[in-house]
């Protein structure tokens, strides 16, 4: 193997061997899917092997009746999303590039989405995963079953992990009921102190709220108007229909657009969803979260740290979250260190993603992390690393 | 127990803080587990995280094994004490530190009783999703240790979905604190690997969680059904339907006996061989859409009658007849065998049919009352542990099910854990690989494996981890 030998196993035995094969020739390996999230993590202290479930794909099981689906990791997270939708399921994280993605690209990197606020996290939905760890052995945790406290649950461990404990190759997901309808609605404000006061009025009346958010991204359709709020309300018809009456009271110019599934004006109700942005294909991004009662603080120590450089930053604020994303624009290390201290400072956590290859080689992209908890972490890389075959150097702490 | 233990011990905790009189260490010979017990020789009982992290420092330096305990109701025996080890319970520990009701969470010390911390969250319209049937007893932090669910996790999920942050000492009294509120963890998820651990990764002492607004509207409803297996279809139904009340609970015909003959009638129907009991929550338009759509699956199915809980304290009494099932059932017999297992929703009539034959097959009774919902079946055996023969049976009959649910791609269990009870079936639902990769992250926390011993994790699977890790040098 050459020093940019790509592997792409096509079941999971091939992936076993590739590590063992890696193991024995002493190489490091990446493991990738579709590569949408290498620049989420620092650059590798070193690979020899890129590990890829580019071929490892398929639906393995999806019974609808019991509402849980099992694919290879290298599936598209959309193919999933298709194979479901049929049965009436919502696949949660609901992101945005879901061509690009892979399922167990999702599940490694603990990507969110925008539907968060109502169906948690993405480790919260994994109920089981197979897994080639670094002596490639073929390791299994939880199950295809949505209540299951068996054994530790390993697969929280490798959520997130983004691979440095192994190659997720097979993942079970726990689904839920798809909205019978869907409605967004978007109203502007001139300060974002004033489009975050409507949107926390507008969380504490939605019942069947899946996201607001608070947005500085469509400046050019509200002239004058720079901050926007927009909502969105999914689930039974006649929840959706309530919502859209009580949130019509918080504020009058809301422009509600409703959507049935599958019908022309559900196609209209997304486009104008992702017209919001979630700062959609803007990189590099800086995500923020804290408790959200300090949101407003957290956002003023933002401020206040990107001033000096007088970067050009846009951001998109979940208020019911205590999380936002600033795009920042020409960002270089010490923005990128100040950011960061500041932050920190005001008990936020960041994560830097999209930072070009260089300065993600050299500066922290996660912050500081509890000590003692960094030293397990490092034992627990061990264990299920021992002979650090898949590439450390990632994550926060050099893990 | 060597006397300088104990008195480096009482150091620290104060007298109040160590028991070792062994008429007051028997009322930790066992958890719920009734069948397996041993007096510990010592149990601690520290106040707060210092004190944890001290005496565990000490029971380090002596090298003696720990088991945590929070109200001893687990039913898996994962609090049963070890022959030469320290019980820690968390008795002392009862305090709320703080409720953010801002932030919709709690910081609570791990011997917080789960209603309590109920209570307390109510009086602000939030409260705490996780319900098992013990939680007037059971303890937030027994809650982690065995990822509990209960009725409503139906909807809301089990423990570890509500844990935001833990305060844990491990087995050397070093303290981790991972209580920062963050929505994704730094690094590796330590907080979601450590609930549902069993007792094996160290003693959370504080934990954070979250907490939920309480819905303006609930409906409970009660299904009648004239059988067993038209229930079990129309929980299919539901789930396929993709209909989400918050709970959907089951209980059979001896149960619903068993309770109308208690002081907890609940008022269920004696005429009925299986109730469904579905609580839905919600806006109130949200409530009435749901109701109307689970209405017609359920009658489908052949439920003869559909009855509302007319107020809060008629509904309050329907959910106290479920939670105290177990108790009521003390009156069919001296003693209960309570089986926890999980099938995929899909596969509840067959194996719930499948389960009564293998009673019927070993002369004994069965009495069905489980979280249909989640496909978490509790299967109770009442039986008289003085007649040895029939223990036999039960205990086989135990095993007969955990097989019968495996090979139908269930699991061991849901809710109550592996602890000492299935702790020789774990090498039925993983190979030799996936216990061996479990052992060694539980050797990252605590290499001396003292944490616990005994419990969830087959011993031969971790020596066998032992013998083959050669620790190589990294590179």
């Amino acid at each position: 193997m050459s020093a940019t030998t790509i592997v792409a196993p096509r079941d999971i035995a091939e992936a076993a061997d590739a590590v063992r094969e890696a193991l024995a020739a002493r190489h490091v390996v990446l493991a990738t899917g579709k590569n949408s999230k290498r620049s989420w993590t620092r650059v590798p202290e070193r690979v020899d092997v890129e590990l890829s479930t580019r071929a490892l794909t398929g639906i393995v099981a999806y019974e609808p009746g019991d509402g849980v689906i099992t694919a290879l990791a290298g599936t598209p997270w959309s193919d999933l999303e298709r194979a479901v939708s049929v049965h009436g399921h919502h696949l949660s994280p609901w992101i945005a590039d879901a061509e690009g993605a892979s399922v167990g690209g999702v599940v490694a990197a603990g990507q969110s989405g925008a539907d968060r606020l109502r169906f948690g996290p993405v480790r919260h939905q994994v109920l089981g995963l197979c897994v080639i760890d670094g002596e490639g052995r073929i390791v299994k945790s939880g199950g295809r079953l949505v209540k299951n406290v068996t054994g530790f649950d390993l697969h929280r461990l490798h959520t997130g992990a983004h691979g440095t404990l192994g190659l997720i190759s097979e993942v079970s997901l726990r689904l839920h009921a798809a909205p019978e309808l869907r409605a967004i609605g978007m109203a502007f404000a001139p300060t974002r102190e004033a489009a975050l006061a409507t949107a926390r009025v507008t969380l504490a009346r939605s019942r069947s709220v899946w996201t607001v958010l608070v947005g500085d991204m469509i400046a050019d359709e509200a002239p004058g108007r720079r901050w926007a709020i927009a909502v969105l309300s999914a689930g039974l018809a006649e929840a959706v229909e309530a919502d859209v009456r009580q949130l019509r009271d918080v504020a009058q110019e809301l422009p509600w657009q409703i959507g049935e599934p599958g019908t022309a004006s559900e196609t209209r109700v997304l486009g104008a969803w992702r017209g919001m942005g979630m700062l959609e294909g803007l990189s590099p991004t800086l995500r923020v979260s804290c408790a959200p009662s300090r949101l407003d603080a957290v956002l003023t120590a933002f401020d206040a740290a990107a001033a000096p450089s007088e970067l050009e930053v846009r951001t998109c604020i979940q208020p019911g979250l205590g999380c936002f994303s600033a795009w920042i624009r020409d960002v270089d290390a010490s923005a990128v260190a100040r950011i960061t201290t500041d932050l920190g400072r005001a008990r936020a956590s960041v994560h830097w993603r999209g930072l070009d290859d260089a300065l993600r080689s050299q500066v922290d992209l996660f912050g500081p992390t509890e000590p003692a908890g960094l030293a397990l972490m490092r034992r627990l890389k061990t264990s299920l690393d021992p002979r650090g075959t898949f590439a450390a150097g990632r994550l926060a702490g050099g893990l | 127990m060597d006397a300088r233990v104990v008195e480096e011990l009482r150091a620290v905790l104060g007298p109040v803080g160590v028991l070792a009189d062994r008429a007051r260490c028997t009322t930790y010979e066992s958890d719920g587990l009734a069948l397996a017990r041993q007096v510990p020789e010592l149990v601690i009982l520290p106040k707060d995280t210092r004190e944890t992290a001290a005496a565990m420092r000490i029971l380090h330096a002596h090298g003696i094994a720990i088991v945590p305990r929070g109200a001893g109701t687990g039913l898996s025996g994962g609090a049963t004490p070890v022959a030469g080890g320290v019980v820690i319970g968390t008795a002392r520990m009862r305090e709320i530190l703080e409720l953010d009701v801002v932030n919709r969470c709690a910081r609570v010390q791990a011997g917080v009783v789960n209603v309590d911390l109920g209570h307390a969250a109510a009086r602000h319209g939030l409260f705490y999703a996780p319900d098992p049937s013990s939680q007037k007893a059971c303890t937030i932090g027994g809650n982690v240790g065995e990822n509990s669910g209960g009725p409503h996790c139906f909807r809301h999920g089990s423990t570890t979905r509500h844990v935001l942050g833990l305060v844990i000492v491990v087995a050397d009294g070093l303290v981790l604190d991972l209580s920062q509120p963050e929505l994704d963890p730094r690094g590796y998820d330590l907080v979601g690997l450590f609930v549902g651990s069993e007792g094996l990764l160290g003693i959370a002492t504080e934990i954070t969680v979250a907490l939920q607004p309480i819905p303006p509207t609930t409906e409970t409803i009660l299904a009648l059904f004239r059988d067993l297996d038209s229930a079990c279809d129309a929980v299919s139904d539901l789930i396929a339907a993709r209909l989400e009340p918050s709970a959907i609970e089951i209980l059979d015909r001896l149960t619903i006996e068993a309770v109308e003959a208690s002081v907890l009638a609940a008022g269920y129907p004696t005429d009925a061989e299986a109730v469904l009991l579905l609580e839905t929550e919600g806006s109130e338009a949200e409530v009435a859409a749901l109701g109307s759509r689970i209405e017609p699956v359920l009658r489908a199915r052949g439920a003869f009658d559909l009855r509302r809980a007319r107020d809060d304290v008629e509904r309050a009494r329907l959910w106290a007849g479920r939670k105290g099932a177990y108790g009521a059932m003390g009156r069919i017999a001296p003693d209960l065998y309570v089986c926890d297992a999980v099938v995929p929703r899909t596969q509840l009539a067959r194996i719930v049919r499948e389960i009564i034959v293998i009673c019927r097959a070993r002369g004994l009774r069965i009495a069905n009352v489980f979280h249909a919902g989640d496909g978490n079946l509790h299967p109770n055996i009442p039986y008289d542990r003085r007649d040895a023969d029939e223990l036999a049976r039960v205990l086989d009959a135990g095993d007969a099910i955990l097989r019968a649910c495996l090979a139908v791609g269930g699991s061991l269990t849901g809710e109550h854990g592996v602890g000492l009870e299935k702790i020789g079936a774990m090498e039925l639902a993983f190979g030799p690989d996936d216990l061996a990769a479990q052992c060694r992250v539980r050797e990252a926390w605590d290499p001396d494996r003292r944490m616990n011993p005994g419990k969830l994790l087959p011993v031969h699977a971790c020596r066998e981890t032992r013998t083959r890790d050669p620790r190589a040098a990294p590179r």
